[in-house]
């Protein structure tokens, strides 16, 4: 038989064995075997050189054409097997499914967001123990022995007359015990006070205070930081006020108040001042070269301001639908 | 601190509403709680005075504060005395014998009062006003002039003091005192006591005696006006747990100047209203007399602390009006009244200045300088990764308290925990020593109401009394997760129950995060655990945790229906070995070949040790061995299951040949079957 007879057979019978396919796997292994590298096909054009020259354009001919129309009918064949696409319309009412989503949860978010503002404020971050000495946390900070705060009824005191911090100023002493000015510090973290658990207090809690000490430190600078704090925390335009008020450690002394974007009201926040001499004088540095300014924030008044939430204890229930709702991301 | 609108006007003028006199009030630093409005367009101002302005614990404080405030003059009550010839110090005397808890004592004396003369309507008003009653004239009188101007005063009956001597002293231990109220005291020692010669006739800066008070019958009294020292008044009114109107001015510090007004005001009112004759003078014991303060102040530190300079005018006006005495041009020398115990320094100046001045003056300088050291600490970033991770992995994080029940510690931990001295209740006396009381508790409250699927995780720090290891209390640094119930909540989706697995799948996902590899080792010490599943967990070989299957019987304590899974992990630990900047892997560049290879194995045999057999003999081409199908059954028999492996060779500069991944294949098998008898079922 000639090669042009032989190609016309072939081309034949793989149409015929084609016909016969039922599904992909079947498909595959014929073309394999018709169409692929090592093929029938293949082999039936390796003879193509051994054909005398004069018979070799129709031979070459005919196999380009058989080849063609065989790439043809697979290609028909493949799309046939394919099938009419299901009939059914997704019901896209259904629930979604969903891989599960996490949440982190809305005290850390809100402290991760006022940390990385403060920070992008040029404020590091310092940490320190939640058990502390009477030092740090009272006579350092100018807290007279007869303070009220330092009562029994206040502080979380432990059998070997060490307490556990009811703020974290005493993180602020140890920097400057340990740096000399200028120092710009946050010192997020837990503190303790015993207070029994209603919807405004609870017996441990987050906050994060700030303290920036360096030559010609003004009040008017504090002023500054808290409003860029809080047009960041808030989302928008945030008004703040300062009121006159007394703490051991500041001198003078504010408590200060945000009047929050969508809001009418003032929301009392937290104290801060000008850090009392006294306390320079404790850590070892020179109240007449240095001023500072140092501010509280209590985390979780925040994230309620901020979430709209209306009882502190639901921060410390985790129940995962509140958590759900409010969680944040990083 | 209760004051009247009226009774303010009294001492300066006012004009302005209520609401506003209270919003001044509250912007200079003394904040207004409430106003009640009274009849004839009165109103009744409660005030939050701050623990160092015991001068605005009285009328003429608080109008010295609207005086400063609108640049107003204060009057002064009405002192003058109509005095008799008679000298008082021919009818008492004073004798301090410790002048450290008493610095100053002054004595007035007025005989042949009407005590039974009505208390005038007004004072007696405003007495009520305040929560004070009425008693009689000359005792309404000293309650009166103690609101009035802060100095806290007492009125004896003459004749019941025998010896016409008061010695003021202090205490001997075991003493007894009958005070007004009628109960009898035993004191401790070093209390103040005002004394009738030896007998004590009351307690000095608290209360007065029983005996020796004035009555309606009282003729002839004494008024004491005297200054006692704010910590010794503390301490007695704190032991006896008797805490009155003189006790609170006296432990906040009175002005020991100021008795002398207070004397002279209190006997011009007595005289005026219950008559009698007002004996000349006073008995004064002043031992060391107390000069005010001097501060020197350059009126210029006010700008540069604030930001904003003040006018130099306004400083000393207003300095002025609080009654402060300003003398000199550049450096001021200004002279402390000695009510103001609270200023004595520059600082404190700036801030009498400034809060006048008012701070919505003040402007939000937003200008950041200075260093600047902005770097995060591994402890942050190891944390951030580790939230990322199990956030991504469907975890929802839990913030606990760390105050748990003795009963619920000791379930983790050997050792005591560490207890609080006066904790609010029983079950948060002591401090967590782990994460796990919380994180269950958290678990326990969630499936409560209802919650059957959780995935939950806590980053927190765990307390521990001091150890061998620790010369004080300390703190351990932990991240927990917890999962349990339906791993799925959909309706096309098999609702099992998520099994060690799917713990072990988070933890995965965070070595990947964390840039470790965690292997684990079956530990049957592991506490509360259930032995189907409880491994130490190792971070690049060091120990960092645990995890386990939570047994039943604690899993019944906190109503946990479905199996618990947890990991307890050494937060240090996994920050230590945490590596932040991965290294790329090259794609391979040619294709890989796979084989799957079926094997069945004794139950003893874990999969992961065919694994590695099966690698090893497989060769350098074998880049993975990944086991993807798990069956057992009849087929298999009793004490057997068959694993299936998915194999996949390449080489990195060419295309493998199939006789070479068929010859690493046969050595695979080979070796399955020398280690484990594994026989290999084809696919």
């Amino acid at each position: 038989m000639s090669l042009p007879d032989e190609l016309i057979a072939f081309e034949k019978a793989t149409l015929e064995e084609l016909a016969g396919v039922a599904n992909a796997t079947a498909l595959e292994h014929l073309r394999h075997r018709a169409l692929g590298r090592k093929g029938r096909l293949a082999e039936l054009m390796s003879r193509l050189r051994v054909v005398p020259s004069g018979d070799r354009p129709l031979a070459g001919k005919t196999a380009n054409e058989v080849r063609e129309r065989l790439e043809a009918a697979f290609a028909e064949k493949e799309s046939a097997l394919a099938g009419p696409r299901a009939e059914r319309v997704v019901d896209h009412t259904l629930p979604p499914r969903a891989l599960p989503q996490g949440f982190v949860h809305p005290i850390v978010s809100t402290l991760y967001d006022a940390v990385e503002i403060l920070r992008g404020m040029g404020f590091a971050v310092a940490t320190g123990p939640d058990v502390e000495d009477e030092f740090h946390n009272f006579d350092a900070l100018n807290t007279p022995p007869d303070h009220p705060a330092r009562a029994e009824s206040d502080t979380f005191y432990l059998d070997d007359g060490r307490l556990l911090r009811t703020h974290t100023s005493p993180v602020q002493v140890r920097v400057l015990e340990s740096q000399k000015p200028p120092v710009r510090v946050i010192a997020p973290g837990r503190c303790f006070r015993r207070d029994a658990p209603d919807a405004t207090h609870l017996p441990d809690f987050f906050q994060c205070e700030g303290l920036y000490v360096d030559r010609g430190v003004t009040m008017a600078e504090l002023k500054g930081t808290l409003t860029a704090l809080a047009e960041a925390l808030f989302d928008g335009k945030v008004e703040i006020r300062f009121r006159p008020h007394f703490f051991p450690f500041t001198e003078p002394s504010v408590e200060y108040d945000f009047r929050v974007p969508g809001g009418d009201e003032w929301l009392e926040i937290s104290g801060a001042g000008m850090v009392d001499p006294e306390v320079f004088r404790a850590v070892g540095h020179d109240p007449d070269e240095w001023t500072g300014f140092a501010f509280g924030m209590g985390i979780e008044r925040i994230a309620m301001i901020r979430h709209g939430i209306a009882d502190i204890r639901r921060f410390r229930e985790n129940d995962v639908r509140f958590l759900a709702s409010v969680g944040g991301a990083l | 601190m209760k004051a009247s609108l009226s009774w303010l006007r009294d001492f300066v003028d006012a004009g302005e509403g209520a609401d506003e006199l209270a919003r001044a009030f509250t912007f200079s630093g003394t904040e207004v709680e409430g106003i009640e409005r009274l009849d004839g367009g009165d109103a009744l101002f409660t005030f939050e005075v701050t623990p160092n302005r015991p001068d605005c614990l009285s009328v003429r404080g608080l109008a010295r504060e609207l005086s400063a405030l609108y640049d107003r003059p204060l009057r002064e009550p009405e002192t003058t005395l109509d005095e008799c010839d008679y000298d008082v110090r021919s009818s008492v005397a004073v004798a301090i014998e410790d002048d450290r808890v008493c610095p100053r004592y002054i004595a007035r004396v007025i005989r042949g009062v009407r005590a039974t003369a009505p208390t005038p309507l007004w004072m007696r008003k405003r007495l009520e006003l305040v929560g004070m009653r009425s008693i009689n004239v000359v005792v309404d009188v000293t309650n009166y002039v103690m609101i009035e101007l802060g100095h806290p005063l007492h009125a004896f009956d003459l004749t019941k003091i025998e010896t016409r001597e008061i010695v003021v002293r202090t205490a001997r231990a075991g003493e007894r005192f009958v005070a007004l109220d009628e109960a009898e005291y035993k004191l401790a020692g070093g209390e103040v006591l005002i004394c009738d010669g030896e007998r004590p006739v009351a307690l000095g800066g608290v209360m007065g005696g029983l005996d020796s008070g004035v009555s309606e019958r009282t003729l002839d009294v004494l008024v004491e006006s005297a200054y006692f020292d704010p910590p010794t008044t503390r301490r007695t009114s704190k032991r006896l747990g008797l805490s009155t109107e003189s006790s609170r001015r006296f432990e906040r510090g009175a002005d020991p100047i100021g008795a002398e007004f207070a004397s002279r005001r209190a006997a011009h009112l007595i005289h005026k209203l219950a008559g009698g004759k007002l004996e000349r003078g006073s008995v004064d014991a002043f031992p060391r007399p107390i000069k005010p303060k001097v501060i020197a102040y350059h009126p210029k530190r006010a700008g540069e602390l604030l930001g904003v300079p003040i006018d130099e005018a306004f400083q000393r006006r207003v300095l002025g009006r609080l009654g402060f005495d300003v003398n000199g041009d550049d450096t001021w020398l200004v002279a402390v009244p000695t009510y103001r115990p609270d200023v004595s320094r520059d600082v404190d100046l700036i801030e009498e200045v400034a809060r006048v001045w008012n701070y919505d003056n003040l402007p939000a300088d937003r200008a950041v300088r200075g260093p600047a050291p902005v770097v995060l600490s591994r402890v942050e970033r190891a944390l951030r990764r580790v939230r990322q991770a199990l956030v991504g992995q469907g975890y929802f994080e839990c913030v606990g308290g760390v105050y748990v029940s003795r009963e619920e510690a000791s379930l983790w931990c050997d050792h005591e925990p560490l207890s609080v001295s006066r904790p609010l209740s029983e079950d948060l006396s002591v401090l967590r020593p782990s994460l796990m009381p919380t994180l269950l508790a958290s678990a326990a409250y969630n499936a409560n109401r209802g919650a059957r699927s959780l995935r939950l995780f806590e980053v927190g720090h765990g307390y521990h009394p001091k150890d061998e290891g620790h010369a004080a209390p300390w703190e351990s640094h932990h991240v927990a997760l917890l999962v349990t119930g339906p791993r799925f909540d959909n309706w096309s989706l098999p609702s099992e129950d998520a099994d060690a697995h799917d713990l072990l799948g988070a933890l995965d996902s965070l070595a990947v995060i964390l840039g470790v590899e965690f292997s684990y080792r079956r530990d049957e010490g592991v506490r509360n655990a259930d032995r189907s599943f409880c491994v130490s967990v190792l971070v690049d070989g060091e120990r960092a945790g645990e995890a386990f299957r939570l047994s039943s019987e604690v899993s019944r304590k906190y109503d946990l229906d479905c199996p618990v899974y947890v990991a307890h992990l050494d937060r240090d630990a996994l920050e230590r070995r945490a590596r932040f900047i991965r290294r790329a892997a090259d794609p391979p560049r040619y294709p890989a070949a796979k084989r799957d290879l079926a094997f069945i194995l004794d139950d003893s045999t874990a999969a992961g040790e065919l694994v590695r057999v099966v690698k090893q003999a497989a060769g350098e081409i074998c880049a993975s061995v990944v086991p993807f199908d798990l069956y057992r059954g009849g087929q298999v028999g009793e004490g057997r299951y068959s694993l299936a492996l998915a194999l996949r060779f390449v080489h990195p500069d060419r295309t493998l040949e199939d006789a070479e991944v068929d010859e690493a294949v046969k050595r695979a098998v080979d070796a399955a079957a020398v280690e484990f008898g594994a026989t290999w079922r084809s696919q």
